[in-house]
């Protein structure tokens, strides 16, 4: 027990530091130190403890606190309650759409899939890259596998 | 050794696991997550239970069940993802045109539904749940306040500054 406190602890502490450190601490990088942090623990853990309980705590560690941090990061309802508790006051569905949510999050995702290279901007027009051809033919394959007709979206 | 049959366990849980998951969807038709997931995730883990009970890897059931709630987290969230993903969706709105204004783009997000279907949608849910009051204006209701400083707190503790 005392085990699984310390390294959770470990875990948190380093993650503070980084996120002091680094300038802009996206989700990406958080999932590379995750990924690091599970690879070195269980290292340590392979040589000098061989607790095989640590290495099931720490799998399931991981994947929740990934799961976490993306849900923190990016969902649309935990923003929406965010913003109105920091704001302290009622906000118009309007005005929310166009400054935060469109802006903010619709108009920033175009641009990562533009700045990613899934996307090209031509005379204002957007149209798929060949990367991002590639990616819709295999999600559409996905698709129906699972039998989604559409993404719903977040 | 003890990890490599633990692995066993987990190999044999996640192959009864996806094949319950693809009848469930395939021959049941069930259209809800929990009965997608949840059940299949159940009935498989009481059919490794069953086989292995007279063996010795039964020891490692515990720690194996642990690794298959980890499996269960990932798959889920893959096929949410699949399902539910943002940024997928505006990929997935290049399927019946090739070309779109940034305002196109907008109006046939998912499906042709427009990305303020999106909040909308969120913000009926977080009214159904009694999180916020949703009328022209949002308003937070008190279990919302509650949440907020939760979250609020979950975000400071795992250090996420911004929202992407």
């Amino acid at each position: 027990m005392q085990l699984f406190l310390i390294s959770t602890f470990f875990f948190l502490v380093v993650n503070f530091l980084i996120s002091v450190l680094l300038k802009k601490y996206t989700y990406d990088k958080f999932f590379i130190y995750v990924v690091s942090y599970f690879i070195l623990i269980n290292f340590i853990n392979l040589i000098y403890l061989k607790n095989i309980n640590l290495f099931t705590f720490q799998s399931l560690f991981s994947v929740i606190i990934l799961f976490v941090h993306s849900v923190l990061y990016r969902s649309v309802s935990v923003k929406i309650i965010v913003y109105l508790y920091l704001k302290k006051a009622s906000v118009g569905i309007n005005s929310f759409y166009k400054t935060e949510f469109k802006e903010k999050s619709f108009n920033k995702r175009v641009k990562i899939l533009i700045d990613n290279g899934y996307l090209i901007k031509k005379n204002k027009y957007l149209t798929l890259s060949a990367r991002g051809k590639k990616y819709l033919k295999v999600l559409k394959i996905f698709q129906s596998i699972y039998k989604i007709k559409f993404v719903e979206g977040y | 050794m003890i990890i490599l049959q633990i692995f066993l366990l987990s190999s044999l849980f996640t192959f009864i696991f996806i094949s319950l998951h693809f009848l469930s969807l395939y021959i049941f038709s069930f259209s809800k997550m929990v009965q997608q997931i949840i059940v299949p995730f159940i009935l498989s883990n009481l059919i490794c239970f069953y086989f292995v009970k007279d063996f010795e890897i039964y020891n490692f059931f515990y720690d194996s069940f642990i690794i298959n709630i980890t499996i269960l987290i990932i798959y889920g969230q893959f096929v949410n993802i699949i399902n539910k993903g943002f940024t997928l969706s505006i990929i997935t709105s290049f399927k019946k045109k090739k070309k779109l204004f940034h305002n196109e783009l907008i109006k046939n997000y998912a499906n042709g539904k427009g990305a303020k279907w999106i909040l909308l949608n969120r913000l009926k849910i977080l009214n159904k749940l009694k999180i916020i009051k949703l009328n022209k204006r949002i308003v937070l209701n008190p279990f919302g306040h509650f949440l907020s400083i939760i979250l609020i707190f979950l975000r400071k503790i795992l250090a996420v500054k911004d929202f992407g």
